[in-house]
């Protein structure tokens, strides 16, 4: 509850801060200036992270809010906080995360060293508008940069800032505006608060202090803040990194383990997240919403393995859902249901490989039928074949592309068969001719035996001539 | 060379009897003038005319029959003789001695019996001069049964048939119910030659004789076989019958019966018939066999056949050719082939032995040799010509010699061949010259020819295969499997089935497979 209530006070601080400093623009150009101006120094690092310096500086109040918790015990030790938290965090070598944090806390201290930072608002925003106009043409003055004890530095500075503040309302109750002193006064003010984000930035990077005073908490949660950011720069290494940092820097424990699986976990990098839930259950394993949340994820993954009709995956997703959460039915279901699915698949793609082997079988058979030139035999054979290989489905992509390319040997095999049948056809060419020659001869057969028994008839009235001749010889006899 | 007096065909005169009648050839003398002695020659030497014994001058010249010599040479040559008497006293007294010699020569001429010299002579063996004489004689007696019975005889004893059968015609058309001049002209007539008209009228004699004498035994047989060799197997059938009604045993009868219904197509009585002769020889074996064959049971004509060649039947050739067309229709060629062998052998010119032994050499693979044989049939006087053309052109194109097989079959064309075979052939030879669209016109001319002709179908059918027409292909080649109606190896029936299988298979238009529901193992 307590927590609560300093968050709702922060925001409102917050809130009020931004309508009572410099626009966003002149915080901008401020933090800008500061960057090139160490980097002139001798912070070569600093322009390469412009990019993420400007966008730590682009923060919204939602945002500076969570970066400075402690904005609620006075933003000067807001301040001091966040360069000590630094200081400690600071490595060998300035990362994207720490550039980002740097542009923030310079936007603050740009915003604490603005003048008008208590007057009357509506002259204060004019003050402000005409300074964003104005800010890009004035000529900064640089001094010498010094490691500043940051609260009565803040202090000190935000005095000189507000010095003038009577003179600048003045001018504006009058109408004079940004012409009067404001205008005169504005290199002064810019350079007082690009001095002053320097300072403090050049404090943070160059101190060679150890500050006993930043827990475990507040790394944790710059560590945390890191993870945040990276995450949603979507840079695999650079979370890596800082993973790998969050464990050298914080102590894991359970909470820890939580914050990060749930980032990774909104993140979509549920693997992480899952490592770190296992974390979090070896330390507290009744802890339900994270059971529920591992077996939902594992039941997701099973649906997306399902729908990929990775079948294994997905069962064994929903085994680790239903081992994670045996109270998860729906995770049970889907394990029995897809223990089914794998069952009838491994029974399909026995099947497409018998039918391959079949196939393959009734192929060879027919080279052997084809050699023998048995063509019918051979042509039953690769019809067989082609029957085969054609009830491979395309479920199994290995084996349907051994049963296509089955396919396309039958096909060339089956054209090869026709062309030498319709060559050998040709041998039957004069079969009728012979037999119509065996046939006459058998039809003029029947003429040979009638012929020769008129043979028979007339070689018997011959016998009975020559037996009557003699019979008759004494009839012609004269005497 | 000379004219044999007796058969008047041509001999040599220095035989002593004729080649052709065995008649005795009379030699004449080379320079010496004929002798006019009355025994040894009736006839004048000077003008042939007929002269009797005792006759001194030939009333027809004038010629002294004693001396030879005309009574004017006589004149002549006795001028010198007789100087002394004058012309007119000799010539008054030659007058009256030839008119005395007229006067007795004609009373003796009127007054003779001219059948009884001729039987003189016949009785005296003197065949030649009784036949002159009784032709002689017939010639002014046309109606002389007896004379030219008697002339007939003579005939007969001079074995000159060819004329005896003519004068024993005459003289049953003048006597119809003498029995013996009808049989004997007959017989007679048998010796004139196989012609139509000779048989025609033994036919006509036998059927008097028949009518007349229609329980002679011997005429009712000799008619039935006459009508038989007439081709009038009907009329024969009936003449068997009244044979054997008188004489049921009658052998001769029985053997021609079965013969004779066979050929009036009555195949089972004829078989019956032929059962029942008992005592067979080489050709009632012979008979049966080829009876049994036309009763469409070759087999069991096959070892009747091979019974009669051994009875040695008068058929052997005939039988043994038979035969091998029966093995022949049983696809048994080298065994016909050697029937055939034997049937050449006897019967060096049977053209049919010829061509079916060539047939069985080229089913036989030997296609050499058969393109001889059917070469050689093809150059014989044969009704197997065309047969032997068109084997020789199937041959070549077998050997893949199209050009050869074009100018054999173009033989077969012009020797008058034009059917469905001749057609199918040149088909073959249009195929294998590529020229596709005229063997169509072939295939389809020759099946229009004869739409039952197989080999036509089975080659139109593979022209449409080669063409890649298979649903045309294939009606053909089934109508050529629908056609052999048998199973001889010549066709190729189980190749070519399992050919229009493939087909069907290769065009898509097979039966589905069974083997979607039916393991490898199975059909393994």
């Amino acid at each position: 509850m307590g927590r609560l209530v300093a968050v709702i006070v922060l925001f409102s601080v917050v809130l009020t801060s931004s309508a009572n400093a410099w626009e966003k623009d002149t915080q901008l150009v401020v933090v800008t200036t500061s960057m090139h101006m160490l980097a002139k120094g001798g912070l070569v690092q600093l322009p390469k992270l412009q990019k993420e310096i400007q966008e730590g500086a682009s923060v919204t109040s939602e945002e500076m809010a969570n970066l400075y918790p402690a904005m609620s015990s006075g933003v000067e030790r807001a301040v001091q906080a966040e360069m000590y938290l630094l200081e400690a965090m600071r490595g060998s070598s300035l990362d994207p995360y720490f550039a980002y944090r740097l542009g923030a806390l310079g936007a603050l201290v740009a915003k604490l060293t603005a003048p008008l930072k208590d007057a009357n608002p509506s002259y204060r925003d004019q003050y402000y508008a005409d300074a964003a106009v104005n800010v890009r043409r004035v000529t900064f003055k640089p001094s010498a940069r010094k490691l500043v004890d940051p609260v009565p530095y803040l202090e000190r500075v935000m005095r000189l800032a507000n010095q003038r503040d009577d003179m600048l309302l003045k001018d504006y109750q009058e109408g004079l505006g940004f012409n009067g002193v404001a205008k005169t006064a504005l290199v002064e003010d810019f350079s007082r608060s690009v001095d002053a984000v320097a300072d403090v930035w050049n404090t943070i990077l160059t101190a060679d202090v150890a500050h006993a005073g930043i827990s475990v908490a507040q790394k944790s949660d710059y560590v945390v803040g890191a993870m945040q950011y990276y995450i949603k720069r979507g840079n695999a290494k650079e979370i890596d990194n800082y993973y790998a940092r969050l464990t050298e820097v914080v102590p894991r424990n359970a909470e820890l383990a939580k914050r990060v699986g749930d980032m990774f976990y909104d993140a979509k990098l549920y693997e992480r997240a899952m490592k770190e839930y296992a974390v979090v259950l070896a330390a507290e394993p009744k802890r339900r919403d994270i059971v529920e949340k591992i077996s939902a994820y594992y039941v997701g993954v099973g649906d997306e393995h399902l729908s990929d009709n990775h079948l294994e995956q997905a069962h064994e997703a929903y085994a680790k859902a239903a081992e994670q959460d045996p109270l998860n039915s729906v995770a049970e279901a889907k394990r029995l249901e897809t223990e089914a699915f794998i069952g009838e698949r491994d029974a399909r793609l026995q099947a497409s490989r018998r039918h391959i082997e079949e196939a393959a079988q009734f192929q060879r058979q027919a080279e052997e039928f084809q050699q023998q030139s048995r063509f019918a035999d051979a042509f039953g054979r690769l019809k067989d074949a082609e029957a085969r290989y054609s009830m491979v489905s395309g479920e199994f992509t290995v084996e349907y592309q051994a049963a296509n390319a089955g396919l396309a040997n039958v096909t060339a095999q089956l054209r090869e068969l026709k062309t030498l049948l319709i060559q050998s056809a040709q041998s039957f060419s004069g079969s009728g001719f012979a037999y119509t020659l065996q046939q006459e001869v058998s039809k003029e057969g029947q003429d040979i035996s009638k012929q020769a028994l008129m043979k028979l008839n007339a070689h018997q009235l011959d016998q009975e001539i020559s037996q009557l001749k003699d019979k008759c010889q004494s009839w012609a006899s004269i005497k | 060379m000379t004219n044999c007096p007796y058969c008047g065909k041509l001999t040599d005169l220095k035989l002593e009897s004729c080649p052709h009648c065995g008649g005795y050839i009379q030699k004449k003398g080379p320079a010496s003038p004929p002798k006019s002695t009355k025994g040894s020659n009736q006839t004048c030497q000077n003008c042939h005319a007929l002269v009797q014994d005792g006759d001194i001058i030939c009333v027809a010249c004038g010629t002294n029959l004693l001396t030879g010599q005309k009574i004017a040479d006589e004149n002549q040559q006795g001028k010198s003789a007789r100087q002394a008497l004058s012309t007119k006293t000799v010539a008054v007294a030659a007058g009256f001695v030839v008119a005395v010699v007229v006067v007795i020569a004609a009373f003796l001429w009127l007054s003779r019996d001219p059948m009884r010299g001729i039987m003189s002579l016949a009785n005296a063996g003197n065949y030649l001069q009784a036949g002159n004489d009784l032709k002689n004689f017939v010639q002014k007696h046309p109606n002389d049964a007896d004379a030219i019975f008697l002339l007939g005889k003579i005939q007969w004893q001079m074995d000159d048939f060819a004329s005896a059968g003519p004068s024993f015609e005459k003289a049953f058309e003048l006597q119809p119910k003498n029995l013996k001049a009808g049989l004997l002209a007959v017989l007679g007539l048998a010796a004139t030659g196989d012609s139509n008209a000779a048989r025609d009228k033994q036919i006509l004699i036998l059927n008097k004789l028949s009518q007349s004498f229609p329980d002679n035994e011997d005429v009712q047989r000799l008619r039935a076989l006459y009508l038989g060799v007439q081709n009038d197997a009907a009329a024969q059938t009936a003449a068997l019958k009244e044979l054997l009604s008188q004489n049921p045993e009658d052998a001769t009868g029985q053997a021609a019966m079965a013969i004779s219904l066979a050929l009036e197509g009555d195949y089972r009585a004829a078989l019956r018939e032929s059962k029942t002769i008992e005592e067979k020889d080489g050709n009632s074996i012979a008979a049966q066999a080829f009876i049994t064959d036309l009763n469409g049971q070759p087999e069991e004509a096959l070892p009747l056949l091979d019974a009669a060649v051994e009875g040695g039947t008068v058929v052997q050739a005939d039988a043994l050719v038979r035969a091998a067309a029966i093995l022949i229709a049983q696809g048994n060629f080298a065994e016909a082939e050697k029937k055939l062998t034997n049937a050449i052998s006897l019967s060096r010119n049977d053209s049919t032995a010829q061509y079916y032994h060539a047939v069985c050499l080229y089913a036989q693979g030997a296609t050499a040799e058969a393109l001889r044989e059917f070469d050689a049939v093809a150059q014989q006087q044969s009704p197997h010509v065309s047969d032997a053309l068109a084997a020789a052109a199937s041959i070549y194109l077998s050997q893949g010699d199209a050009s050869k097989a074009r100018d054999v079959i173009e033989r077969a064309i012009k020797a008058g061949a034009s059917d469905a075979m001749i057609r199918t052939l040149q088909g073959r030879i249009y195929a294998a010259s590529n020229e596709e669209d005229k063997a169509r016109e072939a295939f389809t001319d020759a099946i229009a020819t004869n739409p039952d002709y197989a080999p036509a179908h089975l080659e139109n059918g593979l022209l449409f295969i080669k063409q890649q027409f298979f649903s045309e292909g294939l009606k053909e080649l089934e109508r050529y499997l629908a056609l052999i109606d048998d199973d001889a190896p010549a066709n190729r029936r189980p190749e070519i089935e399992m050919l229009v299988t493939q087909l069907k298979q290769a065009s898509g238009n097979a039966a589905p497979s069974k083997t979607q529901s039916t393991s490898i193992d199975e059909r393994s």
